[in-house]
């Protein structure tokens, strides 16, 4: 029977091909504004490491002085001192734990024919690797004691070996940074987490960096902040690089991975015995909500990766579906009651009222696959646009899970502002409307 | 066959009240061939509507093949619409995009049956009607007494134990009426029940009695006349 309804829904829609091109129209038009507004919506607030995101959780501390907040609110800071970011990862209170900033490096590629190039590096610790789960195609991380000992090593990028050493294994082979010449000691597997959540402060859709090499090193290379903010209430105690690094300024990223999300008191508890330990030297004036430990998707959602206007955008796109839905359902009255006399003759032939519902309801299912298809093409054009107005690739490209949606949504939202006229169509009587 | 009873039905508006049927009492014996005649707004449509379970009613009772179907459910009715009762109209009634098999088709594929069956009695019934080699047609490329061979066509292929016919040949030239209820007539005499409504009395001449519906109600068309015939008379003196 379902075979049946499609013939003749198929035939149905031939009759009036302008109304069915403006029932599609319609609903493509709607579903379009709302796949490119979702899209946007959906990449930005995407859960980046969905395996571990409630166990991965970023240590804010305030360190600032009472009524006195990077942050605009009354909230600690988004990162941490270098002093507090070395200290938590020396006390090991988590299963894994990794304190980070990104610089800018000059890479001068062996082959002397390819240019320098400037690129983002990451000085970072060695359990970064493991607990973001990067794999590694050659190779593995640094170790503890190359952390502490200082070791000129570093762990390239994929994309980073591919320009310097053309995909070879180059674990052992030397790579020079700025004026730095670091052994390679692994190389990662493509891996681009988005957002990049793990310094989202340099930005949250920006490429994953090509060089990492030990957070240790930073004293010895001077390594600067490469992107994002550094935010300081006093002055540094001098105007050295270590006299930064011993201040008050906020600027470094401290990652820990619990065994469970169930620790996260536990170990809350752990960092705020270690800056109970801190106002031993006279730091952290504060007595309330000074430490903060939050899961990625809380970290994310409180450093406004989403912002709100991205909520209200999408939340007025919905609103604009809803108002095609209700003139497709207009619309759709029209096309389901302009000729009554071929419903009542196929009443008079036996078609129950349910039968007659289906049988428009499969035609309103194929109006809702063709509002998708063209409202796919739609969001691809709306998604277009927004780069060309400087919106992230990252966040303005159509998913593929996406698409689907836009499948379901279009032929859900039909059938939702289908079934109205498709009820009144099989109601009608039949009698009144049979030619005599 | 057929047994109403004292069946009335009533048209309302906030304005007015209409008896379209009033008190129709009414039997009709399986095989019966009945025509039923009466004035433009008499009721005939209505009642033929009533017997054809489109138009249900408000008082009295309804028998049709042994079954009570006085206040049956919509889908009760569909299927014996479906099952027992062949419709043809004035006007033909066909779908226009469907061709001459598609139109057949229709109660067949209501009815469930399988793309076999539902071939095999196509087939037949077009060819019982003199159209097998139409059947790709669509209707606005036949002719009028073509279209309504394919309305009865369309009742007849779901093998119906009555056939409902509303002025079929209303619209027909009288050739073409004449081939038209050439074959109803054939079809009753095959067995199957046949109610037709009709202005004209040649036709009516044709079915084994004739029922004259009057302002709802079947009346007595001898004793009508004669009263007419009084009043015309009194009014005159």
């Amino acid at each position: 029977m379902w075979r049946y309804h499609f013939q003749t829904a198929l035939k149905s829609l031939r009759r009036n091909p302008w109304l069915t091109s403006i029932v599609i129209a319609t609903i493509g038009l709607g579903i379009g504004v709302c796949m490119t507004t979702l899209t946007v919506y959906y990449l930005s607030s995407r859960d980046p490491i969905p395996a571990k995101s409630d166990r991965i959780v970023a240590v804010r501390l305030h360190n600032w002085p009472v009524g006195e907040s990077p942050t605009g609110g009354d909230d600690p800071p988004f990162e941490l001192t270098y002093r507090d970011a070395q200290g938590l990862v020396e006390q090991g209170f988590a299963k894994h734990q990794a304190a980070g900033y990104n610089t800018d490096l000059v890479i001068h590629p062996e082959d002397e024919k390819q240019r320098p190039y400037l690129t983002e590096g990451r000085l970072t610790t060695p359990e970064f690797f493991p607990m973001f789960d990067v794999d590694f195609a050659y190779g593995a991380p640094w170790t503890k004691e190359q952390e502490r000992d200082r070791r000129m090593v570093a762990v390239l990028s994929s994309e980073a070996n591919d320009k310097i050493f053309g995909g070879e294994n180059s674990v052992g082979r030397q790579v020079r940074a700025d004026d730095s010449s670091f052994t390679v000691v692994g190389v990662l597997k493509p891996w681009k987490p988005l957002p990049r959540f793990y310094d989202v402060n340099a930005g949250a859709w920006e490429e994953t960096e090509e060089v990492f090499i030990p957070l240790s090193l930073s004293p010895v290379l001077e390594a600067r902040k490469g992107d994002g903010n550094t935010s300081c209430f006093a002055e540094a105690d001098g105007d050295t690089w270590q006299a930064f690094l011993d201040s008050e300024c906020v600027w470094v990223q401290f990652w820990a991975e619990l065994t469970s999300p169930a620790d996260l008191d536990q170990y809350q508890s752990m960092v705020e015995g270690y800056v109970a330990s801190q106002r031993d030297l006279g730091r952290f004036p504060r007595t309330e909500n000074v430490v903060l430990v939050q899961d990625v998707m809380t970290y994310l959602r409180d450093f406004g990766v989403v912002d709100d206007d991205a909520r209200v955008l999408l939340g007025l796109a919905f609103l604009f579906l809803a108002v095609c839905l209700v003139n497709v359902v207009g619309l759709l009255l029209d096309k389901f009651l302009l000729n009554p006399g071929e419903l009542a003759v196929r009443r008079a032939l036996g078609a129950r009222r349910k039968t007659l519902l289906a049988q428009r309801l499969v035609e309103v299912a194929i109006l809702g696959l063709g509002g998708a298809a063209l409202g796919l093409a739609f969001a691809l054009a709306g998604l277009q646009l927004l780069r060309t107005m400087n919106v992230e690739e990252e966040v303005s490209h159509l998913d593929p899970k996406l698409m689907l949606v836009a499948v379901g949504l279009s032929v859900g939202s039909a059938l939702l502002a289908g079934l109205y006229p498709a009820w009144r169509g099989s109601r009608i009587p039949p009698a009144r409307y049979l030619r005599t | 066959m057929l047994e109403m009873q004292s069946v009335s039905k009533i048209y309302r508006t906030h304005l007015v009240e209409t008896h379209a049927v009033r008190d129709l009492t009414l039997t009709v014996e399986d095989g019966e061939f009945v025509a039923v005649s009466g004035p433009s707004g008499s009721g005939k449509t209505t009642f033929l509507n009533i017997a054809g379970l489109l138009e249900a009613f408000e008082e009295g009772s309804y028998r049709l093949d042994g079954v009570d179907v006085s206040g049956i459910d919509d889908d009760t009715a569909s299927r014996i619409r479906n099952e027992k009762i062949g419709f043809i109209f004035q006007s033909f009634n066909l779908i226009p995009d469907l061709d001459v098999f598609d139109n057949v088709d229709v109660p067949l594929r209501y009815r469930g049956l399988g793309a076999r069956e539902r071939r095999e009695r196509i087939t037949a019934t077009l060819e019982r009607v003199g159209l097998a080699s139409r059947a790709n047609h669509y209707p606005s490329q036949l002719s009028g007494g073509q279209q309504q061979r394919v309305a009865i066509a369309r009742a007849l292929a779901g093998d119906p134990r009555i056939l409902l016919a509303d002025e079929p040949t209303g619209n027909l030239d009288s050739l073409m009426a004449r081939q038209v209820l050439d074959l109803i007539q054939d079809i009753n005499e095959a067995g199957t029940t046949v109610i037709m409504v009709t202005h004209d009395p040649e036709l009516a001449r044709r079915a084994h009695r004739t029922i004259h519906v009057l302002d709802g109600r079947v009346t007595n068309l001898d004793a009508w006349v004669a009263r007419e015939a009084m009043v015309a008379q009194a009014a005159d003196s």
